[in-house]
């Protein structure tokens, strides 16, 4: 139940990371699940890597705050509006949830495995369809979040090296989507990847 | 715990570089001393020592230790050459990250640990990934590739765990263990840029700065590489499960992509897409021996690993050089290169003896055991078709070399070594120091050409002298991995 309810909080901070059309919002949203994702596991992981994981994440979250906050709070938006990105993000959580027992039997938290398939479908919408930097990044951080929950869903929760490993991977990769971030503003102006028409030649 | 060291002055040193950004000398002066404090720590390594966290144990293997005494080496000699060649001094940081990621990776068992360390290399790769100067069209390269190593990083760790379960290894299933693979290999395909995922290579290998390119196209590939062969021969191999068709699939994308990357090499015109097109090529080998899943091939797959990040550093390297000489990296207008560069030519003739082989040479026979290992009758000679037409690409810039010196080459900047303009005369033991210090960043800014050309020569050779003299390579590559932990065991 418990299990349940953080994958519920998962799933959750991942649909308002897609379907957000401001940056400080999606920041809001892809915080919340990386602080909630290490708790789906039973046992829970010791305390230190678990610090190490939250720390990280607040630490990452600062990070694209100051990108945010240095250049711009829009992002190029969901492409089908928001709302339908959602429906398919829950949508996924719910049909995985139905069907992980059937297939996963006892390998791992099925909540794990659920939410891991849920972002998963967030990430793979963000980083395919993504017209700026900040959506691609949020993309690329929410697929290895994805991988890891899967991992704890099929194969039980990581050991404490692992923990640091996974907080690590998330925050280089945030701390990458910052890098790119300012590189794209400085190069021009906005965090947009699509093609001006200046640029088409 | 000497493994868990290097991690530490790899990454300490990488944080130190990138807080030290804004002053660009002080950051690349502390990269260059992390990358050599690394190469000692490396060659202090000694087999089976580790260090064990939670369970979970860093091992040092003979393979870890060549495969990061040469990475410290090889990134020494590259960021000296970004330095001789245009100041590219964010790199050696994010070499020395690549090698603590390097090193965590590949002292760890085939796991998701291993997989992910592997991905953080490659995301901390987006720091060199644009180019010098930022514009849109870098940025979006960069974009690309962040997408790729995302994708490649999230799909080895969820391969890695599909056939463990929590309560130890799931049953023998070949339509689960067919899954594994076929993801596992698409991971591989999308992180070294094989067909069809290949646009975003040959697009970096023209943006990033070029010492930068062996790196993100070469080196952290390969570890990547290492982790998922480890992992088939220590998780899918013991199954002993037929697995025709997965396997063909496979060793079929190798060979699509050895024969086209070799096509993409030859009909481009710029030095540094023949690059990233050679470097689309050798992927397909890696992807021919993950496929074989054969025992035979562990040992050639991890030997060639060696040659091809060596080779690939050292034709960056010349690239890096021949631009900054010449002043274009254009093949057509670099007609005669090789009469008026006759020391670059040694260097890219070495480099690509050692990649593409040459009969005699360690690389060669690696090259030759994989391709009659994994591949017979027709899909054989495809392969083979594809190995030689990289010849082809590679004779195409050594015939534009030797052609009458064109007008770019007329015009070279001068590469003879000089003396450096001499410095007042000064007593006592301090200022005698001082005067040693000016006179070598005297001597470093008046010679920066002949430099390059030197480390050019430096970075091929030393691949070519491990091809004719493997030294500990075989040892290294013989050596098993790291046995697995308790809750990933492979399969019965």
């Amino acid at each position: 139940m418990v299990l349940g309810a953080a994958g519920v909080v998962v799933v959750a901070g991942a649909i308002v990371c897609v379907a957000a059309l401001d940056a400080r919002r999606a920041t809001l949203g892809l915080t919340l699940a990386l602080l909630v994702a290490p708790l789906i596991a039973d046992p829970l992981p010791p305390l230190v890597p678990l610090l190490f994981r939250e720390v990280a994440t607040l630490l990452g979250a600062y990070l694209l705050w100051i990108l945010v906050r240095d250049t711009q709070p829009l992002t190029a938006g969901p492409l089908l509006g928001g709302r339908a990105e959602a429906a398919f993000v829950a949508a996924a959580f719910v049909v995985a949830f139905g069907l992980a027992p059937v297939v996963g039997h006892d390998r791992g938290p099925i909540a794990a495995l659920a939410a891991g398939i849920a972002v998963a479908v967030a990430a793979l919408d963000l980083v395919v369809f993504s017209g700026d930097v900040f959506r691609l990044g949020a993309g690329a951080v929410l697929a290895l979040l994805a991988a890891t929950l899967a991992r704890v869903g099929l194969a039980g929760p990581p050991g404490p090296l692992e923990h640091l490993v996974i907080g690590s991977v998330l925050l280089v990769t945030v701390l990458a989507t910052a890098h790119l971030g300012r590189e794209a503003f400085a190069a021009r102006g906005d965090l947009t990847l699509r093609r001006a028409a200046h640029d088409r030649g | 715990m000497a493994v868990g060291a290097f991690v530490a002055v790899a990454f300490g040193a990488s944080a130190l570089a990138f807080l030290a950004r804004p002053l660009p000398r002080l950051g690349a002066a502390i990269g260059l001393a992390g990358l050599a404090v690394c190469l000692v720590l490396a060659l202090l390594l000694t087999d089976g020592e580790g260090l064990s966290i939670g369970g979970e144990r860093l091992t040092a293997t003979a393979y870890l230790r060549v495969f990061l005494a040469l990475g410290a080496a090889v990134a020494l000699l590259l960021c000296l050459l970004g330095l001789a060649t245009g100041g590219q001094h964010h790199v050696a940081g994010v070499y020395a990250a690549a090698l603590g990621a390097a090193a965590a990776a590949l002292a760890l068992p085939a796991s998701p640990s291993a997989a992910l360390a592997a991905t953080i290399g490659g995301v901390g790769g987006i720091l060199v990934a644009g180019a010098e100067r930022p514009d849109p069209g870098s940025v979006r390269v960069a974009s690309r590739y962040l997408r790729a190593v995302a994708a490649a990083g999230a799909l080895a760790v969820v391969a890695s765990v599909w056939l463990s379960g929590i309560y130890g290894a799931i049953p023998i299933d070949p339509l689960a263990t067919g899954v594994a693979l076929v993801t596992m290999a698409l991971a591989l395909a999308i992180r070294f840029g094989a067909f069809p995922f290949h646009a975003w290579a040959a697009r970096l290998a023209e943006t990033a700065p070029q010492v930068a390119v062996p790196l993100l196209l070469a080196w952290l590939p390969a570890i990547l590489f290492a982790v998922a062969l480890a992992w088939s021969h220590q998780v899918v191999l013991p199954q002993t499960l037929e697995l025709p068709i997965e396997r063909g699939a496979i060793i079929g994308l190798g060979i699509l992509t050895l024969v086209l990357g070799a096509v993409g090499s030859w009909i481009q015109d710029d030095v540094d897409h023949v690059v990233g097109y050679s470097v689309v090529q050798d992927a397909g080998f890696f992807l021919i021996a993950f496929g074989a899943l054969d025992r035979a091939l562990w040992e050639p797959a991890r030997t060639w690993l060696f040659y091809f990040v060596l080779a690939k550093s050292a034709l960056a390297g010349w690239v890096a050089a021949v631009r900054a000489i010449h002043g274009t990296d254009r093949l057509p207008e670099l007609d005669g290169w090789a009469r008026r560069s006759p020391l670059l030519a040694i260097g890219l003739v070495a480099a690509l003896a050692t990649g593409l082989g040459v009969p005699g040479l360690a690389s060669w026979d690696a090259r030759l055991a994989i391709l009659e290992g994994a591949t017979d009758g027709p899909a054989r000679w495809l392969a083979f078709a594809g190995w030689g037409l990289g010849y082809v690409a590679a004779g195409r810039i050594l015939l534009v070399g030797l052609r009458r010196q064109g007008e770019r080459a007329r015009a070279a900047a001068d590469q003879r070594p000089h003396r450096p303009p001499p410095e007042p005369s000064v007593s006592g033991p301090l200022p005698h120091l001082l005067r040693l210090v000016r006179l070598a960043a005297a001597t470093w800014e008046t010679n920066r050409l002949p430099l390059a050309t030197g480390l050019v020569l430096a970075l091929a050779l030393l691949g070519l002298v491990l091809a004719v003299a493997p030294g500990p390579i075989p040892v290294a590559a013989q050596g098993g991995p790291p046995l697995p932990s308790a809750g990933l065991a492979p399969g019965p």
